[in-house]
């Protein structure tokens, strides 16, 4: 047997037992899962607040899966994302992918629950539009149109590769508005006990400072832009007198140890 | 993961065909110069204008039917570009001449790969055979000037060059305008399309091509961009025919402390040419060597010996002359580790514009590294192979392209050293590295 044909064996034997293993997790994440809301159920029984205790929950879930989904795509994007050994970067995107869809499954749980709960006072017009709220309208238009451009953003994704990335990828950017204003909206309307403060507070600067990195990082353009700026130089000859000037002269061939190493 | 039709000892190996009686060399002889520059040469005769006039008499005239005349003489000796992509010099010269007069031609002798000297020695002792080719070349494509495409840094180019014109200019030369330009020292300085942008206004780094056997400019002013050697050729061929027209390739062979750059015809083996170009550091023949440039294959000594140097010889056995780097690997060096140096130095020289390169190299190198370290496990070696599977073709240029080409044939031929590696025991071999690469200007 040749070698190659042993490592597809070796490959094919490890993602039986990656599925196996996943099957497992999902099965014993989905009994935790049904025994929690069981538990919660149980609790809140009969108590008018249930749909408010709900519609919270379900709203500081979708954040902190947000804050997580952020946090990927910013690792994903890093300029050294490729020193980067695990997860590997199809992991990476696949974690990237899903943990979107289980914002969107927790944010839809937040609005539905809030805009059906009588004693909540937003209504559907403050579930969708822009100060339709009773209750807090200011904070709870924040995350309406934190709400929206999280939406634009998981649609272009969607669209990824079927449209050009030029078209896509600066309207994916408006991520990073979505959570500001559903940071925001946490603050403004959901910290009544210090312990959710201190986690928007926390989240919010861990957010702060991978962006940080990813953005004050040298990037390969960065990097390019730097070689492009070493222009080629004149020495001596004679030029043709009518050609186009052709080299652009720069003081800047002598000055490769003032720029940015990396 | 290779695609190399290796030369199989019991394979037919070909014949070495024997060169015309009086054919025409370029070089009287081998010239010998340091690693990592071409000052102090020495081996090969100097020709002033003068030497070359009474050698070749006056510079030809291109203007007229001339020019027909040299452009069937490169088909019938089958010029190719020796800057390593060995594309039909003829075919070049034509498209270009449609694309329409009033252009540049370029004489590229920025020779970015650190352990290559042909063009340096060429410049050096051979200014005017690469100028009046230059002229020719601009005279048959109805051009408007020429330029010679040195690196910053290749003084001793610059200096003989400018010499040469002087020369031309004082004895009354009839030649177009020809002026000499410095590009930056880096190992893509010499990258044709790179060479393009540059002449058009903009920086000299490579751009995308629709059709990468095009890689000439067809705007307004077309820009032909030729290996100083290539142009030397044409001259010679101009000036003897193609009768007398000797097809050598000129290699450089590099040694522990000095390289020699010598013509070999496809009547010698590259057997023979290291025995007279070659200082072994412990007397026997080497494992393997590089062949074509830091971005060509690794080939076993005993597969590559025997082979005429004569690149329509070696394409049936998918290798070629490229650049002309004959690197042999002496037995106690190890190869894996020394491919790993040559793929993190030209890692480090990627234009930084395309993504497969820019983050593709590095990833491999990191790879190589471990692999080196003996921390490789299964799944890096399937990563590994698709990357280099991945990688490859999706640059604007050839950059990647060769780095993982040099770096297959290398896992392939020092097949013992990665089992070695891979296993945890260090190879029996690392005494030291012998191909040359240059310090990082940033780490200095």
């Amino acid at each position: 047997m040749s070698r190659e044909r042993m490592d597809q064996k070796a490959i094919d034997a490890r993602s039986v037992t990656m599925a196996t293993g996943l099957v497992l997790l999902v099965t014993a994440s989905a009994f935790v899962t049904s025994w929690l809301i069981g538990l919660g159920v149980q609790r809140v029984a009969g108590d008018k607040m249930a749909p408010w205790i709900l519609g919270r929950s379900a709203g500081v879930t979708s954040y902190l899966l947000l804050v997580a989904l952020v946090l990927l795509g910013l690792v994903l994007s890093h300029p050294a994302r490729a020193r980067i050994a695990w997860p590997s970067s199809a992991t990476r995107i696949r974690a990237h992918i899903s943990l979107s869809v289980f914002v969107l499954v927790f944010t839809v749980l937040h609005i539905v629950v809030l805009a059906t709960d009588k004693y909540a006072n937003v209504g559907w017009w403050g579930a969708f539009l822009p100060m339709g709220s009773q209750y807090r309208p200011l904070p709870v238009t924040l995350g309406v149109i934190g709400f929206y451009a999280g939406m634009a953003a998981g649609l272009t994704a969607a669209l990824a590769g079927r449209i050009a990335r030029r078209v896509w990828w600066p309207v994916h950017k408006v991520a990073i508005v979505s959570l500001i204003l559903v940071w925001l909206h946490g603050v403004l309307a959901g910290i009544d006990t210090p312990a959710l403060l201190a986690m928007y507070v926390g989240t919010g600067a861990l957010v702060v400072g991978v962006a940080f990195s990813r953005y004050t990082a040298v990037s390969h353009r960065d990097q390019a832009e730097d070689l492009a700026d070493v222009r080629a130089t004149e020495l001596s000859g004679r030029r043709a007198d009518t050609a186009p000037r052709a080299v652009v002269y720069s003081d800047d061939i002598l000055g490769s140890d003032s720029r940015r190493s990396s | 993961m290779n695609h190399l039709h290796l030369a199989h000892p019991h394979a037919d190996v070909p014949a070495t065909t024997p060169l015309a009686a009086g054919a025409v060399r370029m070089l009287d002889g081998s010239a010998v110069l340091p690693l990592h520059d071409a000052e102090q040469l020495t081996g090969v005769t100097v020709h002033d204008l003068a030497a070359h006039r009474a050698l070749f008499g006056p510079r030809r005239s291109y203007l007229g039917h001339a020019a027909d005349t040299l452009l069937a003489d490169m088909d019938a000796v089958e010029l190719s570009g020796r800057g390593g992509g060995h594309f039909p010099t003829a075919a070049k010269w034509r498209s270009v001449a449609r694309a329409g007069a009033g252009g540049t031609v370029v004489a590229n002798a920025a020779e970015g790969e650190p352990a290559i000297a042909k063009d340096a020695v060429l410049l050096l002792t051979r200014p005017h055979l690469v100028l009046d080719g230059l002229a020719a070349a601009v005279e048959v494509l109805g051009a408007r000037e020429g330029v010679v495409w040195l690196h910053d840094g290749a003084w001793a180019s610059a200096r003989s060059v400018t010499r040469a014109l002087e020369e031309r200019r004082h004895a009354g030369e009839l030649d177009p305008p020809i002026r000499i330009m410095l590009a930056p020292a880096r190992y893509l300085s010499g990258e044709a399309t790179g060479i393009i942008r540059t002449l058009e206004g903009g920086p000299t780094l490579p751009r995308w091509v629709a059709d990468p056997a095009r890689p000439w400019s067809a705007g307004e002013r077309p820009v032909l961009v030729n290996n100083a050697e290539t142009l030397a050729r044409a001259a010679l061929l101009g000036h003897v025919g193609a009768a007398a027209y000797a097809p050598t390739s000129l290699l450089t062979v590099v040694s522990d402390t000095y390289r020699v750059v010598v013509e070999a015809g496809p009547d010698e083996t590259f057997g023979q040419v290291l025995a007279r170009s070659w200082r072994s550091p412990d007397g026997q023949a080497p494992v393997a060597a590089l062949l074509g440039g830091y971005g060509g294959s690794w080939v076993r000594w005993e597969h590559l010996a025997p082979l005429p140097v004569s690149n329509p010889a070696l394409k049936p056995f998918g290798l070629s002359v490229g650049a002309g780097l004959l690197g042999p690997l002496p037995q106690r060096v190890c190869g894996l580790e020394e491919s790993g140096r040559i793929l993190r130095y030209l890692a480090g020289q990627s234009a930084k514009q395309c993504g497969p390169c820019v983050f593709g190299l590095p990833a491999v190198a990191d790879l190589v590294d471990r692999l080196v370290e003996g921390r490789l496990g299964r799944r890096d070696k399937h990563t590994l192979d698709t990357y280099v599977r991945e990688i490859s073709g999706r640059g604007a240029c050839r950059h990647p392209d060769g780095a993982l080409r040099m770096l297959s044939t290398a896992l392939t031929v020092f097949a013992d050293d990665v089992a070695r590696h891979k296993h945890g025991r260090s190879c029996d071999a690392p005494l030291h590295s012998v191909l040359p690469i240059p310090a990082d200007p940033e780490e200095a």
